[in-house]
């Protein structure tokens, strides 16, 4: 590639890798987008000969100036300030491309790029930018080379005339329409160069402590609010609800719930406890009580929030939470500051100053403030009581806890609990206000314990009511009934809803959980991906002594484990993008301090195992085995002594040789040699002669005190023996050496000659 | 290469060592200090936001300036400068001095590089510019100089430096190859004085001979004609003695130059003796160019009769080299008979024990 070419394509990569890292945030107008696109495209046919710069920069100065109005008065209208920046920053990119005369536009051009990937850090925290990122490094230091080299090329190569007039450049049109400087070879070691500075631009990354002192800002990025998870249930909208496919949560969990054949797990979020108007929601009493434990120093700050325990002491609590389910969660901003965690939840573990960000607390759900996504730990057990214990559970409720058996006045008690009809009935045959709790009442006949009643209701909605994602408005009837009579299909919220319900009507103390259900297991990296799509709701009952166990009346779906994605290709695809994602949003844009000890504590582990396995225990056994075969340990030891000598011999006779090789090669063949060799000759025919112990140098200095016609350049060409018989790259300045020996040799002979010198008829000076 | 990589850790400390061999001075371009404001911002921004991409963005800002730092100490390393210098330079006239730098790396190139020559420890003004040299190639420039003074001027080496790969920063080494470059005095078109009288036989030159007038015996050298041997002198002196004849095509010149100042000298007498010199210088050359065997006299100062073109390197030698004497140094030499001689003084400088029978008294400026 030409010269001037390559840096006119680099610098376009550059710009383009930097607008791209912003344009593709999604911020942006679209219409500055598609235009900015079209400009910089434009702009490279915009060039001399075709276009005279200084008759257009008068436009460019003014459209600048009045796009600076437009930004300022959008910011004072209430715009976002960065967004109106990044424009103008567009803006101001787009006249200098209009105007690249001289290498200092190019510069501004380089400036102004990089502004616009500094706004990028701020508008794009997607993988995207890393990816622009690396375009951005790569062409950067192909465009900047290319720059220096260029403006060095015009500063220096120049005609200087004399002091007034003005300098002429020589030879840079030649040397920019060249293709010698910049070829393959230069685009290759540059990108490795750039691929370098790009592997230790990470190095650094991971390296640089992360201390924030947010003096003037808080995390320098706003969070992205997705859809599929409400803090509320409200039944009777109307409409299809759609499969948000975007990945909410990522959870690491460990070996037994893994893998594609892993079960469906109910990442529980919120509970709601008071369900009125076919709405659930939070009673009005909270328990005042703020479950939480703080472990500083062993757990690096750690914060502990248990569900419906007290305090523990941190032996207690090891021990309650030691043989549970460990997840550990990356929750994107999903509007909510709700935590999820494995059903059930035995204990939060979070990095952030619990008494700064933390709502207050209940016991039914755990809030953690967070704008833009928040790693944290979960330990839950989520394996149920056995049946025999839920059965055998009392009917004592704890304080409190008659809350959860509250129910709307539109689900009314029935007045002749007698009504209930016998024998083979369908749901519709129920009539009258509280056919709900009759209903509940038959489908439980048989149940004898609160379990096998709770059990009977989630069975009985499973099989016999059908799911949708349809919603149809109940219309002025309760929702719950509408649902259970009249619809008689719905969505899990109304399953939910409905077991909660007719269970509380049964004096079962149920709470309704919003949350997700399951996921995708991610080979690539080991993770389920939960989506906004897999967002569910269920029902959690109370059995005194027991605690809240899960029960899930939703019936079935297509798949109830994580491998339910094909090991097709494109869903393969979209598997490794969302690994991309997961990665860059865990070692880039979380990572913190914590990351970063974590980090540093698995590299010095491993470089201590890995030291352990190749060095400590080879060395052990070797010296167990010395000690046993002491005289074949000693014959061992000598031998490689030995052969370590030998070799270290052989090598130093093979350089020692390689030294003389190309020595002894010149001498046979040196056209300087042989000059200086000829002229000896003549010398030593008139009388100088030079002996033994004499070296040529100093010959040659002796012939020039003595005045010998000649010496001058006999010197020099003593020189030029030197450089021949002992430079180590003589061979590539062979060909002027080997013409300027020849000159000074006949110089050197004809001056002789001339003069006709010899040693006695030299004059004494 | 499994040896090589079993000895690596002892051979590591010898690189290092050898790396930090020729020291580097390193200083800020203009856009180097931009950048490096930059990062800071960038660095400041960072640990305020927390913001991970910024701390990317200066983990990449450094990655730069580090990288620019190796790539130019790869960029010098392994250059040989060497200077050519033209046979014969003149005072106050323009010459090209040549340079050969020769990337002795490999399989490195060495990109953008500035080699200036350092004359009695500064650096000359003019600086050489290779943009690119080839791993084991050579490449020649050459820079237009001018020295205004003659005399004998030092040269210790070469700073080589560069702003590759992005020009945040100049990187600057120096190599050793001192030398030694004569600068003869400056020589300019002269008019050579009319001869005066005929005693000198002047005449004889209308027929061409190979031999002249008898001028003396000399030893007997390699080449000489066996017929120019003085049997009766050789017989007398038991070694061989050769006839030596005036040759009619070297007529004898001795050119006498008065180096000699007062105590109390001014910058006016030294300019005058610094003409004189170059008058001098002029003159020889004019009289060597004639075809004249030429001698140089002066205060503890001579150059023996001989011609051509090395007789006129060593008179601009002795001239460039000449010291300045006092006026009771004497004259190396007495003008020889039957030679026509010139003698150069400085003007307005009167001096003793000028030689009276010179035959011209030429003073300068004129």
């Amino acid at each position: 590639m030409r010269f001037a070419q390559a840096h006119k394509v680099t610098t376009y990569a550059v710009i383009m890798s930097a607008f791209l890292a912003v344009a593709v945030s999604g911020l942006l107008n679209p219409l500055v987008v598609i235009l900015a696109l079209a400009s910089i495209a434009g702009s490279w046919f915009w060039e001399p000969p075709r276009i005279r710069f200084e008759t257009w920069s008068l436009v460019w100065t003014t459209l600048a100036s009045l796009i600076f109005v437009y930004e300022v008065i959008s910011v004072l209208a209430g715009s976002e300030i960065l967004l109106a920046g990044a424009e103008f920053l567009v803006t101001l990119l787009l006249a200098k491309l209009y105007h690249r005369r001289e290498s200092k536009d190019y510069l501004h051009l380089y400036l102004l790029s990089f502004l616009l990937l500094t706004a990028g850090t701020v508008l794009n925290a997607e993988v995207t930018y890393g990816f622009f990122f690396l375009c951005y490094v790569v062409s950067f230091t192909w465009a900047m080379t290319i720059f220096h080299l260029r403006r060095e090329l015009e500063n220096n190569f120049l005609l200087r005339h004399g002091k007034e007039d003005a300098a002429e450049q020589v030879q840079v049109q030649r040397v920019m329409n060249s293709k010698r400087i910049v070829g393959r070879k230069f685009f290759i070691g540059t990108s490795i160069v750039s691929l370098t500075i790009f592997a230790s631009a990470l190095s650094l990354f991971l390296l640089f402590p992360r201390i924030g002192f947010g003096f003037f800002f808080d995390k320098g990025r706003g969070g992205i609010t997705m859809a599929g998870f409400s803090e509320g249930v409200e039944l009777g909208g109307h409409g299809v609800i759609k499969k948000d496919t975007t990945v909410v949560m990522r959870v690491e969990v460990d070996s037994q719930y893994a893998g594609r054949q892993a079960p469906y797990i109910h990442w529980r979020g919120v509970a709601f406890d008071k369900y009125s108007k076919g709405k659930w929601g939070y009673s009005s009493r909270q328990e005042p009580k703020t479950e939480r434990k703080e472990l500083s120093g062993k757990r690096w700050t750690t914060n502990h929030l248990l569900y419906d325990k007290p305090w523990l002491k941190e032996a207690a609590l090891d021990k309650r939470l030691e043989g549970s389910l460990k997840q550990n969660i990356y929750l994107e901003p999903i509007g909510s500051s709700v935590l999820f965690g494995a059903s059930m939840p035995l204990a939060f573990e979070t990095e952030i100053k619990i008494n700064k960000t933390t709502e207050p607390g209940r016991h039914d759900a755990i809030h953690q403030h967070h704008n833009a996504g928040i790693k944290y730990t979960v330990y839950s057990d989520p394996r149920p009581p056995r049946a025999e214990l839920l059965r055998g559970a009392g009917t004592k409720l704890p304080k409190g806890f008659q809350r959860y058996l509250q129910l709307p006045e539109e689900i009314p008690v029935c007045a002749n609990t007698a009504t209930l009809p016998l024998g083979e009935w369908q749901t519709s045959d129920i009539s009258g206000e509280c056919r709900v709790r009759e209903l509940a009442r038959w489908i439980t006949r048989d149940a004898t314990t609160q379990y096998d009643k709770a059990l009977a209701l989630e069975t009985w909605l499973r099989n016999e009511i059908g799911y949708t994602l349809e919603m149809e408005s109940p219309g002025a009837m309760e929702p719950v009934e509408f649902f259970l009579f009249e619809r008689q299909v719905g969505h899990c919220e109304y399953f939910s809803s409905a077991m909660a319900v007719m269970a509380r009507s049964l004096g079962i103390p149920t709470r309704n959980v919003n949350g997700f259900l399951g996921g995708e297991w991610n080979e690539y990296d080991s993770f389920i991906a939960v989506r906004a799509g897999d967002a569910h709701s269920w029902v959690e009952v109370y059995f005194p002594g027991q605690g809240w166990v899960t029960f899930d009346p939703t019936p079935a779906g297509e798949a109830d484990f994580l491998g339910r994605g094909s090991l097709g290709f494109l869903d393969k695809m979209r598997r490794i993008a969302d690994t991309l994602r997961f990665k860059w949003s865990r070692w880039v844009i979380e990572y913190d301090l914590y990351s970063q000890l974590e980090l540093f504590k698995n590299f010095g582990s491993s470089v201590k195992k890995g030291a352990n396995q190749y060095f400590r225990d080879p060395l052990r056994r070797a010296s167990a085995w010395a000690r046993r075969h002491k005289s074949e340990a000693a014959a061992l030891v000598i031998f490689v002594g030995l052969l370590i000598g030998m070799i270290s011999y052989w090598r130093s006779r093979k350089r020692v040789e390689e030294t003389l090789a190309p020595r002894r090669a010149n001498r046979k063949r040196g056209v300087v040699m042989r000059n200086y060799l000829a002229t000896l000759r003549v010398l030593a025919r008139r009388g100088f002669r030079r002996d033994d112990a004499t070296t040529p140098r100093e010959f040659a200095r002796g012939l020039e005190a003595l005045r010998v016609p000649g010496a001058e350049d006999m010197v020099l060409l003593t020189e030029l023996y030197y450089e021949d018989e002992y430079s180590e790259k003589a061979a590539s300045v062979a060909d002027s050496s080997n013409a300027r020996a020849e000159a000074l040799a006949r110089s050197i002979q004809s001056a002789l000659k001339e003069s006709k010198t010899n040693r006695r008829g030299l004059a004494p000076i | 290469m499994l040896w090589r990589l079993l000895t690596w850790p002892f051979r590591l400390p010898g690189r290092i060592l050898k790396s930090f061999h020729g020291a580097r001075t390193l200083k800020l371009t203009r856009e180097g200090k931009y950048f490096v404001g930059i990062t800071i911002g960038i660095g400041l921004a960072a640990i305020n936001t927390g913001n991970n991409l910024l701390y990317l963005l200066l983990g990449w800002l450094l990655s730069v300036i580090i990288a620019s730092g190796i790539l130019s100490d790869i960029c010098l390393r392994a250059v040989r400068i060497t200077r050519q210098a033209p046979r014969r330079i003149y005072a106050s006239r323009p010459f090209l001095m040549e340079l050969q730098a020769q990337n002795c790396k490999k399989r490195l190139a060495s990109y953008s590089l500035e080699v200036e020559d350092i004359c009695e420890g500064h650096p000359i003004d003019k600086r050489c510019y290779f943009l690119k040299i080839p791993e084991g190639k050579t490449q020649h420039t050459a820079y237009r100089h001018t020295i205004s003074r003659r005399g004998l001027y030092r040269f210790q080496g070469f700073r080589v430096s560069t702003k590759f790969p992005f020009g945040l920063f100049r990187k600057s080494t120096s190599y050793n190859n001192p030398s030694e470059i004569l600068v003869f005095p400056s020589t300019h078109p002269v008019s050579l004085p009319p001869p005066r009288g005929q005693l000198l036989g002047d005449q004889q030159s209308n027929v061409v001979g190979r031999r002249g007038e008898f001028f003396g015996l000399r030893e007997y050298r390699d080449g000489d004609d066996r017929r120019s041997i003085h049997w009766r002198s050789t017989a007398r002196e038991g070694k061989l003695l050769v006839r030596e004849y005036e040759d009619e095509s070297q007529r004898r010149m001795t050119l006498l130059i008065d180096n000699a100042l007062p105590e109390t000298r001014g910058e006016k007498d030294e300019q005058a003796l610094e003409d004189a010199i170059s008058f001098c210088a002029s003159l020889a050359s004019a009289y060597l160019d004639k075809g004249y065997a030429l001698r140089l006299v002066g205060r503890d100062l001579l150059v023996p009769f001989a011609s051509g073109d090395t007789q006129l390197q060593r008179v601009l030698k002795a001239l460039a080299l000449l010291e300045t004497k006092n006026e009771n140094d004497a004259f190396s030499a007495d003008i020889a008979p039957r030679t026509k001689s010139v003698l150069v003084v400085p003007k307005g400088i009167s001096a003793r024990s000028r030689p009276a029978q010179a035959s011209h008294v030429l003073e300068v400026p004129r």
